[in-house]
């Protein structure tokens, strides 16, 4: 039943005679990038493809929430900032504009540690632990790579300010996991290692250090155990162990924190109420002093943090609503009070100024979220202000989270400062004497859900005019594509025409199209900030950051977890807006209790929102409009007791009328499958649950590899599949379907490690309402991870297969016999047949599986499949390869009903000769020369158009794209030159009476003769 | 003649087939039509045309038949069931589920 891959080779004819096809079909549009650094180096690329007209493929490049950031000002050449995100992403910015210079994504396990300049000319990232790399500055390029031994979370990477193998060049310091290390900044060869965990009695686990470059000594602080504090000296020049001293913690205190200020150790209690001191270098003995911290700053309110600023001296506690600067005495250890700010947001790095002189920036919030001061101090003192400003942000951006500092001599030779700020939005901007220089919308490099939504109906009163062409300009521009259409367009023609279809303004208009290409995309991303973007240019049409998930005061931040389309209204609905509703949680888990925010897709505001007081594990979307058109929801509760959504009596009235056909299942990760149905109305708009069924994997030999359900909003144009013979064949349409594969032994083992023997996948097709299996088929030596796509009546899923040690890609098609019952024409005729008959699923099913495997050269990440509006056009698959790039496969490559030979009927049909391989095209690769760097999703919308599927991937990158599947048969291209037509047209007309004008001359003419 | 045109038109549909099918239907249709003005000529209530009409009508009928055969080898009449259901839309689900795997 599975055939794996059949036999026959791909013969070179076919091959070619495909590729020409492909070649003749394939999509060739140019493309250009979005954002502003491009454009320049952009007009000259689409210039080269002229002839390669299609201008609706759009790119933005995003790096994500920026964690680190290290200037790069000083010497000759581009001023640069060089960061480093959560999305694992390094890049350089150019200072002036924010634009990327240079940028790699280092993968999702390599989360980065440190980022610092080392030697002058490196950027040197720690990441995982244990990956020491080292990138040229102004190209990004690989010096060198260095793997250590450590591999803790946390790692410390130190840039000292000795020399230590003689190079002329100051090396590295990795401190982690009990180890020390030494790295030479030029090759990063290991000069040596220190392991610190077999001094003393043993335990010692190092997490500060504290560098004293004149003796040349490093001091490696940590607890030992919980009950002591241990400090070890090392020579920086050889790594020898020189010292080692303990001292006993106080009675009862819980350890967590611990700070290296100067030559004196600090560590805070878990509660934050006491602070242990005391200075470790010279004497033989630490002494250790107990310090209550309403002793220092007697106003204690809420959990107290330590912050390091590497500031002499100095430390901070910050409190929920004050920070306090703590002074260390260096000779005793005691501690005393210097500064207190009420409600600052962020405090900067330490920046040096001089030898002597050392500022650090201070940023807090005026009256509203907009509105920030930036003060910029002296820490001599803590008095000295050298610089304040009053900064409006831009709207949308929520509190400030991180601040970096730096500074530039002004021409008068005083120092002018620059702040790199990332907001709550995790967007990146740039603070100069007093404005924001460029400001990054980074958060869009996690996104969490994306969906589409229609524009305004243009009409009177819906603001277009400030985009809207104005008559001399279309004509001009139709002058120009006439002119380029008969070969007469100069160079200057050619660059005015490339400028007027770059700015189109018929793209970027911000009402409906009739043929519905402009769409709104909506766009949720883990900081809880809702972005919509105009589809034809990319732009930001508004964003939210979603009020009801936002943190207040140290509480967990909210978790945005989904975006669902609350109301769409219908075509021709004139006042009504779409409604998107966000569905979070109210801290991390999937225990926490979840949050519900209700946004307007026009206006961009939050309608209202809901604290919910029970965690949401599952959200149903309903088949179900009430009179407004909003779709009725239900959401299950930990109890699995479902709540109703929208909470009116008219939609507890539609739903009561429903509910004895509502089900829901729950896929368990463990290996079970549960399903359930709605039973009875236990309060307003709760309902309890029954459990009806369960499908139990054999949780020992296998495990839960991917699951795969038909889109809610699939549109299928009919259920009969009409043969070159003329027979027909019933499509299985079953919407309560689920597709499970499981994968033995488990998903956690790699690739190599279980024989091909022992591997095996199972994929079941599962009926949600029922629990009956419908299918089963077991693949034999074949590995995870598997990728599913379902849609229509068929499933594609692609694999591991270990023997042959290629990957495969699977089609299985399902048709249901018991349609097909009817035979005779006079039955349908008259209408006498069974196939219109509503669906259920308590009938006995009796279904046809038609399958074919196939080789398939790229791994992937994601599968998706082309939505068109009507159904009527033949799907594409989308397949976000692993080198990040979205590949569209024709259906028709995957079809079980492939031959080696086809009858004459099935090559009518359109069905090809079977081959063991499914062709990769270079022309099918929608994303042409684009990488998405982390592809996440695929989304795929229909137009209003029967032909075209917009198609919207993202990653740390964005990209839109519109695709034709079956080539746009229902609408002239956009290049079509109306102009020419009207000439032509004329052209006829005069010539036609011109001819008869002269026809009735000669005609005069010869009745004279 | 129409047989020979027929075959010689083979039994794919294009251009050539339709016109020959199409006129091998026109010819016998318009050809019934006229059968009184046919045999007008010969009514003159001697001679008995019962029967050569009867002929000439089952002739005609025998050749709107042979337009039809060659109509259906094109596969241009609707004589399958396919013809019927094509674009007979998705079945109505009775029941509705979700949900999937918890958020």
């Amino acid at each position: 039943m599975d055939s794996a891959v059949e036999e026959g080779p791909m013969s070179s004819s076919n091959g070619i005679r495909g590729m020409e096809k492909a070649v003749g079909l394939g999509p060739r549009w140019s493309r250009r990038h979005w954002s502003r650094a491009h454009h320049h180096a952009g007009a000259g690329r689409t210039l080269a493809l002229e002839r390669a007209p299609s201008r609706w493929s759009r790119y933005q490049q995003y790096i994500g929430k920026v964690t680190h950031a290290v200037f790069q000002t000083q010497g000759t050449g581009r001023k640069r900032v060089l960061v480093a995100t959560d999305e694992n992403v390094i890049a350089s910015l150019n200072l002036r504009k924010g634009e990327i210079l240079w940028r790699h994504a280092l993968g999702e396990t390599e989360s980065i540690n440190a980022l610092e300049i080392a030697a002058g000319k490196y950027a040197v990232t720690l990441s995982a632990g244990c990956n020491l790399r080292a990138w040229n500055l102004p190209d990004g390029t690989l010096i060198w790579e260095t793997h250590l031994q450590t591999a803790a979370s946390a790692v410390k990477l130190l840039i000292l300010s000795t020399d230590i193998n003689n190079d002329r060049t100051n090396d590295l310091l990795v401190v982690g996991g009990g180890l020390v290390q030494a790295i030479s900044s030029v090759d990063g060869r290991l000069l040596w290692t220190a392991d610190l965990a077999d001094v003393g009695s043993g335990g010692f686990l190092p997490q500060e250090t504290s560098v004293a470059d004149k003796e040349h000594k490093l001091y490696a602080l940590g607890f030992v155990g919980s009950s002591k504090l241990g400090v070890a000296e090392i020579d920086l020049s050889t790594g020898a162990k020189t010292q080692y001293k303990e001292a006993e913690l106080p009675e009862g205190f819980p350890i967590s924190d611990l700070l290296a200020v100067g030559e004196s150790v600090v560590a805070l209690d878990l509660a934050g109420s006491s602070i242990v001191s005391g200075t470790f270098t010279g004497k033989e003995k630490i002494t250790l002093e107990l310090t209550p911290v309403s002793s220092i700053y007697h106003d204690v309110s809420g959990n107290a943090q330590l912050l390091s600023l590497k500031a002499r001296g100095v430390f901070v506690i910050s409190f929920k609503d004050e920070v306090i600067v703590v002074g260390v005495d260096s000779e005793t250890g005691k501690l005393d009070l210097v500064e207190k700010f009420n409600q600052p947001i962020a405090i900067s790095n330490t920046l040096a100024l001089s030898d002597e002189k050392q500022a650090i920036a201070l940023v807090q919030h005026m009256d509203s979220d907009q509105t920030i001061l930036l003060r910029v101090i002296i820490t001599d003192g803590w008095k000295d202000e050298i610089a304040k400003d009053v900064i409006k942000l831009e709207p949308q951006r929520g509190l400030l989270q991180t601040i970096f500092l730096n500074s530039y001599t002004r021409t008068d030779k005083s120092h002018g400062f620059r702040a790199l700020v990332v907001a709550e939005d995790d967007s990146l901007s740039l603070l100069q004497q007093g404005e924001v220089v460029w400001s990054r919308e980074d958060g869009l490099a996690s996104i969490l859900d994306a969906r589409m939504a229609q524009l305004p109906l243009e009409r009177a009163g819906v603001s277009v005019a400030q985009v809207e062409h104005s008559l001399e300009e279309w004509l001009k521009g139709h002058v120009l594509r006439l002119k380029s259409t008969l070969m007469l367009a100069s160079a200057e023609d050619v660059v005015a025409l490339q400028a007027v279809r770059l700015k189109n303004a018929e793209k970027t208009k911000m009402t409906r199209d009739h043929n519905g290409f402009r769409k709104l995309i909506i766009l949720l991303t883990k900081s809880g900030k809702l972005f919509a973007l105009h589809s034809g240019d990319g732009h930001v049409v508004w964003s939210l950051l979603i009020p009801a998930l936002r943190s207040e005061h140290r509480t967990p931040k909210p978790e945005p977890v989904k975006l669902l389309p609350w109301r769409k209204p219908h075509q021709h609905a004139l006042d009504d807006s779409p409604v998107f509703l966000v569905v979070g949680r109210l801290g991390p888990g999937p225990n926490a209790p979840g949050v519900l925010s209700w946004v307007d897709a026009y206006s961009g505001r939050e309608l209202h929102s809901l604290k919910l007081t029970y965690p949401i594990k599952q959200v149903l979307p309903l088949p179900i409009l009430d009179s407004l058109e909003q779709r009725l929801h239900l959401f299950v509760d930990g109890e699995t007791n479902v709540h109703l959504f929208p909470n009116t009596a008219e939609s507890l009235s539609l739903f009561n009328n429903q509910s004895q056909n509502v089900y829901f299942y729950d896929v368990n990760k463990d290996g079970v499958i549960k399903g359930f149905r709605i039973t009875d109305h236990i309060e307003d708009f709760v309902f309890s649950t029954r459990l009806l069924w369960s499908v139990v994997f054999p949780s020992d030999s296998e495990a839960i590899a991917t699951t795969a359900t038909r889109n809610s909003d699939e549109v299928v144009h009919t259920q009969a599949k009409v043969l070159g013979d003329r027979n027909v064949l019933f499509k299985y349409l079953n919407k309560n379907i689920v597709f499970v594969t499981t994968v033995a032994p488990g998903p956690s083992s790699k690739v190599g490690l279980a024989a091909p023997e022992d591997s095996w996948l199972v994929a079941y097709l599962i009926d949600t309402i029922t629990g009956q299996v419908l299918h089963r088929v077991t693949h034999q030596d074949v590995q995870g991870p598997v990728h599913a796509v379902l849609s229509e009546n068929w499933v594609i899923y692609h694999y591991f297969n270990l023997r042959a040690h290629r990957y495969e890609l699977t089609v299985m098609e399902f048709y249901d016999n018991s349609r097909a019952e009817t035979k005779g024409v006079l039955q349908y005729i008259i209408g006498r047949h069974n196939a219109s008959a509503p669906f259920s699923s308590y009938t006995y099913p009796n279904i046809d599986v038609k399958s074919q495997s196939y080789f398939f050269t790229s791994s992937v990440k994601k599968m998706a499949v082309t939505m068109t509006a009507r159904g009527i056009t033949s799907r594409q698959l989308l397949i976000g390869t692993n080198c990040d790039q979205v590949l569209a496969l024709d259906k028709r490559f995957l079809d079980p009903r492939r031959s080696i030979n086809p009858t004459a009927m099935e090559r009518e049909e359109g069905i090809l000769p079977l081959t063991d391989g499914l062709p990769i095209y270079p022309q099918s690769y929608v994303t042409h020369s684009y990488r998405l760097e982390g592809l996440r999703g695929i989304l795929s919308v229909p137009a209003r158009l029967e032909s075209p599927s917009l198609v919207f991937a993202y990653g740390l990158d964005l990209f839109y794209t519109r695709l034709a599947p079956s080539r746009t048969y229902d609408s002239l291209t956009e290049d079509f030159s109306y102009a020419l037509l009207l000439i032509t047209m004329i052209v006829l007309v005069v010539a036609i009476g011109v001819s008869w004008v002269m026809s009735k001359r000669k005609e005069l003419a010869d009745k004279w003769k | 003649m129409m047989g020979f045109m027929m075959w010689m038109a083979g039994s794919t549909v294009h251009l050539f087939s339709i016109g020959i099918t199409i006129s091998a239907l026109w010819q016998p249709i318009s050809a019934l039509q006229g059968v009184s003005k046919v045999f007008e000529p010969y009514q003159d209530g001697r001679t008995d045309i019962l029967l050569p009409k009867l002929a000439y009508i089952a002739m005609n009928v025998a050749g709107l038949l042979l337009g039809l055969w060659k109509l259906n080898t094109l596969g241009l009449l609707p004589t399958h069931a396919s013809d019927w259901v094509s674009s007979l839309p998705p079945p109505q689900m009775v029941e509705f589920s979700g949900g999937g795997i918890p958020l």
